[in-house]
């Protein structure tokens, strides 16, 4: 009995201990000279994980560029998805947030964002397996097909507009590819960067355009910042036109292959 | 095949992560369900706990684990003003959910011991922790134990929800290395394998705890 | 010897036992009668304390029963269940020495005790074996046994020819018999005519909760109309 009762006593030490410890570490007072950035693995290739363990992308470097010149040290903070992200910078667990994420009227009532890279996008990508059938040359030709597209995203919201146009929501890109693939879709809508990299690898996918509405249009994609940051957002916004005067962005999208 | 020997350092660490969050979750469920089950018996030395506990468990296996683990990692950090890692909140949401089921688990164990049992004890003068030890406990055991393997199973696959906090664990690494490979097939078939691994050895354990009971029926 | 007075138990706001007394004394079989529902059972039941009691006094020895703690009155009354209730995850042996384990005995003279004690019942060659494995009358005397390890001054059984055929029924009357000898006071209920024929000795007959005669040795059954009619 009491070699049970020490292990119990030890474990509830160590319990005890390693709480008050945390709870000292996370009331020290906001370091100024640190940048924490919000993000999420598994967006290749603006955010992923490379076989190393390191997080590498466009977006990484980017922001790594941006810390730079802000003279702050950089903190990464993998928060997994959309919500936790949105969450997490209204709490002020993070100070900006970078995710590819894109430029819309919708956005900019919530966030404040700081466009770093893409031109203005007047139409979405639509695309097809082997073939588009010959009687479909618009969006509303598409009238009772099945679509894949992102849930929450841009894309979602101008599909929502044209009537008779089944949406298959998938979570991912390669759930999307998967479909087209293996026809359990009749097309996807994804982002122009996503396309461009899914026509590379495969030749079977052909490309039809949707133009876009003017609220619906994209202004590129952005860091997000809390909008009363307003010397935040002013310092990244110089941050990023010093780098792109400097030519860093446009060699990123190089490297990185993004158009 | 070949991405994914690349990315066997990836692979390696999800593992880890999710058997972590499994051993750390399974522990402190069945620890404090445990507890809890024995606390809230039908004859147990503290009747008037059988109300809070009833609460404990109507609200663990009320909310779903997804939203335990969103309010583990965001509004109870800023209720109490600190910082807790992902990891720690979002095991700590799911051993907080699954303690729940196996109270309920535990405590029907017990309640099907024969009541005769505890009379025995009652005569011969034993307490009521010596009575719990060693006569229905053990009992009890070979009635829950399916159920309690059961429970952990569950836990392993709900260990994938770390992932949408951003915790590398399995499922999410496979996530990741499919989005720059886009190379879906051969991951998710790795990664369902692994998860069939860690079932099987909960299975094997499974069997030779039941081994251990059909000798005393 | 064992004293009851004025019992009183209540059983769901009923009155199950009417302000009963009577007396258990070491030598002889006192044995408990009535109809189902006399409160036989719930008469020694109220003597280990299983039962809460309205009103009333046991005195054990001398001692008053609800002075005693658990622990004291498991030494001083054992009690054999009608269902046996013996550990179902312990062996037989194990069954015998929890109880003294558990009261703080080294492990040792606990084994020997409990080995002692299976020798006299004759369930010593059993001592490995699990209760599934045994039968009725096989259980009843590991019970017994299990019982004695305390060494209690006295031995209550609660119908235990109730699942017993003839031949174990004669075996356990030969068993009680040796127990009287060491001086054990012994207690039973039982709505078994041929059982109580075979070992009266000191009968009190149960009606509704109340004493309504005793009977003390076979040749004074002519004060007792009740009993002779049962019997």
């Amino acid at each position: 009995m009491t070699m049970k009762k020490m292990i119990i006593a030890v474990i509830l030490l160590v319990g005890v201990i390693g709480g008050y410890v945390m709870v000292q570490r996370s009331r020290a007072p906001k370091d100024e000279t640190m940048l924490v950035v919000g993000t999420a693995a598994g967006y290749a290739p603006w955010v992923s994980i490379n076989e190393r363990g390191e997080y590498e992308g466009f977006d990484i470097d980017v922001i790594n560029a941006v810390a730079q010149k802000l003279n702050k040290k950089l903190v990464l903070k993998d928060l997994g998805s959309m919500t936790p992200l949105f969450l997490a910078l209204q709490q002020g667990s993070i100070d900006v947030f970078i995710w590819g994420m894109e430029i819309t009227q919708d956005r900019l009532k919530n966030v404040a964002m700081v466009r770093y890279q893409g031109d203005t996008i007047s139409a979405y990508p639509v695309l097809f397996w082997n073939a588009i059938p010959e009687t479909i040359t618009s969006i509303d030709d598409m009238k009772g097909l099945t679509v894949c597209v992102e849930p929450a995203s841009s894309q979602e919201a101008v599909l929502n507009k044209y009537d008779g146009i089944t949406k298959k929501y998938t979570e991912r890109v390669d759930d999307a590819l998967m479909n087209l693939e293996y026809g359990k879709a009749d097309a996807a809508c994804v982002e122009p960067a996503i396309a461009k990299k899914f026509m590379a690898i495969y030749p079977e996918i052909k490309m039809l355009e949707v133009p876009l509405a003017e609220e619906d249009m994209v202004y590129g994609v952005g860091i997000c910042v809390k909008k009363d940051n307003q010397v935040l957002i002013e310092e990244i916004q110089n941050a990023v036109k010093n780098l792109r005067d400097e030519g860093v962005i446009q060699a990123l999208e190089t490297k990185w292959n993004i158009s | 095949m070949n991405a994914l020997i690349t990315y066997t350092f990836l692979f390696v660490h999800g593992i880890a992560v999710t058997a972590a969050a499994w051993i750390v979750a399974s522990c402190v469920s069945m620890l404090v369900g445990t507890v809890f089950g024995m606390l809230s018996c039908r004859y147990s030395a503290w009747p008037s706990l059988g109300g809070a506990i009833g609460v404990y468990t109507f609200v663990t296996k009320g909310i779903p684990a997804y939203v335990q683990i969103l309010i583990a990692y965001f509004i109870i950090p800023s209720l109490l003003g600190i910082q807790i890692p992902g990891f720690v909140a979002a095991t700590g949401a799911l051993a907080f959910c699954s303690s729940g089921y196996v109270t309920e688990i535990v405590r029907a164990g017990i309640n099907a011991v024969p009541a005769g049992q505890w009379d025995a004890c009652a005569v011969l003068g034993y307490s009521f922790s010596a009575t719990m030890g060693r006569i229905i406990m053990p009992q009890a055991l070979a009635n829950m134990a399916p159920a309690l393997f059961g429970e952990c199973e569950q836990l392993l696959k709900s260990t994938s929800l770390l992932a949408t906090i951003g915790i590398t664990e399995l499922t999410r690494t496979g996530m990741n290395i499919i989005s720059r490979e886009l190379n879906p097939v051969p991951v998710y078939v790795a990664i369902a394998c692994i998860y069939l691994l860690f079932s099987a050895l909960l299975n094997i354990a499974l069997r030779c705890v039941e081994g251990r009971f059909n000798g005393q029926r | 010897m064992v004293s009851v007075k004025n019992l009183t138990v209540y059983a769901k706001n009923q009155r199950v036992l009417d302000a009963i007394s009577c007396t258990l004394v070491p030598g002889r079989i006192t044995c408990f009668m009535g109809k189902s529902g006399a409160g036989k059972t719930t008469l020694l039941k109220s003597l280990v304390q299983l039962i809460p009691i309205a009103a009333g006094e046991i005195t054990i020895n001398d001692r008053t029963a609800h002075a005693l703690s658990p622990q004291e009155r498991a030494t001083m009354i054992g009690y054999v269940f009608q269902q046996f209730n013996l550990f179902s995850n312990l062996t037989v042996l194990e069954n015998c020495i929890d109880p003294l384990i558990v009261k703080g005995v080294a492990r040792a003279d606990a084994l020997a005790k409990a080995k002692e004690i299976l020798e006299k019942l004759g369930m010593r060659e059993y001592a490995d074996s699990y209760p599934s494995a045994l039968s009725g009358g096989q259980q009843q005397r590991v019970a017994i046994a299990r019982a004695l390890c305390l060494q209690p001054q006295v031995l209550l059984l609660d119908e235990p020819t109730a699942s017993l055929d003839p031949i174990n029924t004669d075996i356990l009357i030969a068993l009680l018999r040796t127990l009287l000898i060491d001086g054990l006071i012994i207690g039973v209920s039982s709505q078994d005519m041929d059982f109580v024929r075979k070992i009266f000795d000191r009968v009190y007959y149960l009606e509704s909760g109340r004493i309504t005669e005793f009977c003390d040795g076979l040749g004074n059954l002519d004060n007792c109309p009740a009993l002779r009619a049962f019997l």
